[in-house]
């Protein structure tokens, strides 16, 4: 099985139990119908019920095609996978170490503010993407945060939540 | 009429006007080019500038901030994959995988020239066509709304990339997202739970930089940093005469796409940009190059972005009808100035109307000038090593999706369309079409349920004249055109050239 017919396999089965999940349980739960309706395509949960059922039938087609169609040339991107596959694992691992640090950073924010969590989120994130210049790394950090927080204070209007540090700027 | 002509010279030819409209498309052009302040947002925020302003300065003055930030919006869209306006996502789907390529300055080129003329055409059309296309766009009602919208999503196909049943379950993941927030006929919860954030639905600039920018950055993190002496050549050249002579064709399509969805009142931007993209693809020679850095697909994204500039302002001008969110905006002004748009303010003060026209006219080649100097500036982003620019990106991206709302929610609904983005990007399943479909949900569901409240609940409605009959016949052929594509791929075993990755 080559790997866009893993993919696209993968793709088909989520999507076919998210739909259902969407039918059987999220709807039902999620919209709320008012007794009045009287047509029941003006009803709340009438198009979101369309659209997935939309979602469970297309997904059981791209099943169907994963076994049946021929995989079309120049699908398979071979230099871009051949560098996933040679970083399979820290790659992997990298991406879950970046993305559980950008939700710390948003519930960090909400206590230190945009701009001080910025000023911390900013070289870690250089570090981690490989800078090793301080001499950029540290004004960068500093001056952009600052520079789009004054930026956006008097020329657009829009204070920036600065969380405790409300009374320094 | 040359009296009327003579009088108009007597209001438009001021230092201060030709300084305003220069000023105007300047800011305009910063503003869309920066992730999280939209264009509405620059008129809005230059508007209280124009209170102490004679009427003709103080509109023009609006006028080529909403030009500027048409054209801007492509900047960051081509350069770091973050479009600073929604109409600029379709630019993005050429544009970026030419900077990628080393043709940046090219690219951005492009897209100047193309918006450059689009906006003439459109400007053109404004001052021929007001009153015909307005008259037109009038007879829409709910059904011929729901129709149009049909059709657009018939666009999904083309940015759907090689698997179009990927794209329709992106595009069905984005018309269930649409769905957040308050019911409009019964004022009841969809998908809120509890969440008092999700009543008025999820904002469309997080989710357009959480799905453009954010992937890219995660997916970059795995990446060996980018080797710093390859950088100043991936600039490339700027485009020759010969090479945009190339894309004109599909730039006069394009622009004329925007010229008439921008005359109806509420379509933008956006769904012009991706039709008539999809339009350049179906007729382009390098229909297989679409998605991976073809120019022609910058020069329709940009033509037909750009040709709603113009033809926003036909409703207006012509009936007092705002065609979007920006031309409200401008509806205040005239409003602020004691003038009232329509046909009263064609009979009572035609000299002004003629000065506006002189001024819009004027603010094309402003673009051009303004635009060049753009390039240099901005252009100098694509120098800097992916390892500073991904982070000083995510902290522009932060404070743009806060910026929209003022809200903290905005950013944690940007993070998470990232990681739907990503997981997108993994699974091949295109964005574009995600984003269509967003788009264009509530004004689908809208128009439907209101095509029914007037019919009580009869599907009749959608075939009550033949504005509707001929949008259904466009829609068939235009699937049956693609399906019958897809399957000779699939016997041949090739790629459709009706299609490009998203």
């Amino acid at each position: 099985m080559t790997n866009k017919k893993t993919k696209d396999l993968i793709t088909a089965i989520l999507f076919i139990v998210s739909g259902l999940a969407a039918i059987f349980a999220l709807i039902p739960s999620g919209v709320i119908v008012p007794g009045s309706v009287q047509i029941s395509a003006l009803s709340p949960d009438f198009w979101p019920y369309t659209i997935a059922w939309g979602v469970v039938i297309s997904s059981a087609f791209l099943l169907l095609e994963t076994f049946m169609l021929k995989v079309p040339e120049g699908d398979e991107d071979a230099t871009e996978d051949a560098e996933y596959k040679l970083e399979t694992l820290p790659s992997t691992l990298r991406i879950v170490i970046l993305i559980f640090a950008l939700f710390l950073f948003y519930f960090a924010l909400t206590t230190v503010g945009i701009v001080a969590g910025s000023i911390v989120l900013m070289p870690t994130m250089m570090l981690y993407f490989g800078e090793r210049k301080w001499k950029y790394i540290v004004p960068l950090s500093i001056l952009i945060p600052i520079g789009l927080y004054l930026f956006f204070l008097h020329v657009a209007g829009i204070p920036m939540p600065l969380g405790i540090f409300e009374t320094l700027l | 009429m040359i009296e009327n002509i003579s009088y108009a010279l007597d209001l438009f030819l001021s230092i201060e006007n030709f300084l305003v409209i220069g000023i105007g498309v300047l800011i305009g052009t910063i503003i869309g080019a920066i992730p999280g302040m939209t264009t509405p947002m620059g008129v809005a925020l230059v508007l209280p500038f124009t209170f102490s302003m004679p009427p003709v300065t103080g509109i023009l003055l609006l006028l080529g901030v909403y030009k500027g930030g048409l054209y801007g919006g492509s900047l960051t869209a081509i350069l770091i994959k973050t479009p600073g306006t929604p109409a600029a996502s379709c630019t993005v789907l050429d544009g970026y995988p030419m900077a990628q390529k080393g043709e940046a300055r090219k690219a951005l080129d492009i897209a100047l020239y193309s918006s450059c003329v689009a906006d003439l055409i459109s400007n053109v059309s404004l001052i021929l066509f007001a009153g015909v296309l307005a008259s037109f766009a009038l007879r829409f009602g709910p059904p011929e709304f729901f129709t149009l919208i049909v059709f657009s999503l018939t666009i999904i196909a083309g940015v759907a990339g090689p698997s179009l049943t990927k794209g329709i379950l992106s595009a069905c993941l984005g018309l269930m997202l649409a769905t957040v927030g308050l019911d409009l006929v019964y004022g009841t919860d969809r998908f809120i739970f509890g969440n008092f954030e999700l009543m008025s639905g999820l904002n469309f600039i997080p989710v357009l930089i959480g799905l453009f920018a954010l992937p890219e950055i995660i997916d970059r993190s795995t990446r060996r940093p980018r080797l710093g002496g390859a950088q100043r050549s991936q600039l490339g050249g700027g485009a020759t005469w010969a090479e945009f002579r190339k894309t004109l064709k599909s730039v006069v399509r394009g622009s004329f796409i925007g010229v008439i969805l921008g005359a109806i009142p509420g379509i933008g931007g956006a769904p012009a940009a991706f039709l008539s993209y999809s339009e350049a693809r179906r007729n382009s020679k390098n229909k297989e190059n679409f998605g991976k850095g073809e120019p022609e697909g910058v020069a329709a994204a940009e033509a037909g972005n750009n040709g709603v500039a113009g033809a926003t302002m036909i409703p207006l001008l012509a009936l007092g009808v705002p065609g979007d969110v920006i031309t409200a905006v401008i509806l205040g002004a005239f409003m602020i100035h004691g003038l009232r748009p329509g046909p009263i303010l064609f009979e009572d003060n035609l000299p002004m109307v003629y000065a506006l026209f002189m001024g819009i006219l004027l603010s094309s080649f402003y673009l051009l000038i303004i635009g060049k100097l753009a390039i240099r500036g901005f252009s100098k982003v694509a120098l800097i090593p992916n390892r500073i620019l991904y982070p000083i990106v995510f902290v522009l991206c932060v404070y743009g999706a806060y910026a929209v709302n003022n809200n903290v929610f905005d950013i944690l609904v940007m993070l998470c369309m990232g990681l739907v983005g990503y997981l997108m990007l993994r699974l091949d399943i295109p964005v574009a079409p995600f984003l269509i479909a967003f788009v264009l949900g509530p004004l689908l569901e809208d128009n439907f349920r209101q095509s029914l409240l007037l019919s009580d609940g009869s599907l009749s409605i959608f075939v009550r004249n033949l504005i509707c009959i001929a949008f259904w016949i466009l829609t068939a052929l235009s699937i049956f055109v693609l399906v019958r594509s897809r399957i000779e791929a699939s016997r041949t075993g090739k790629a459709s050239t009706l299609t490009t990755g998203g």
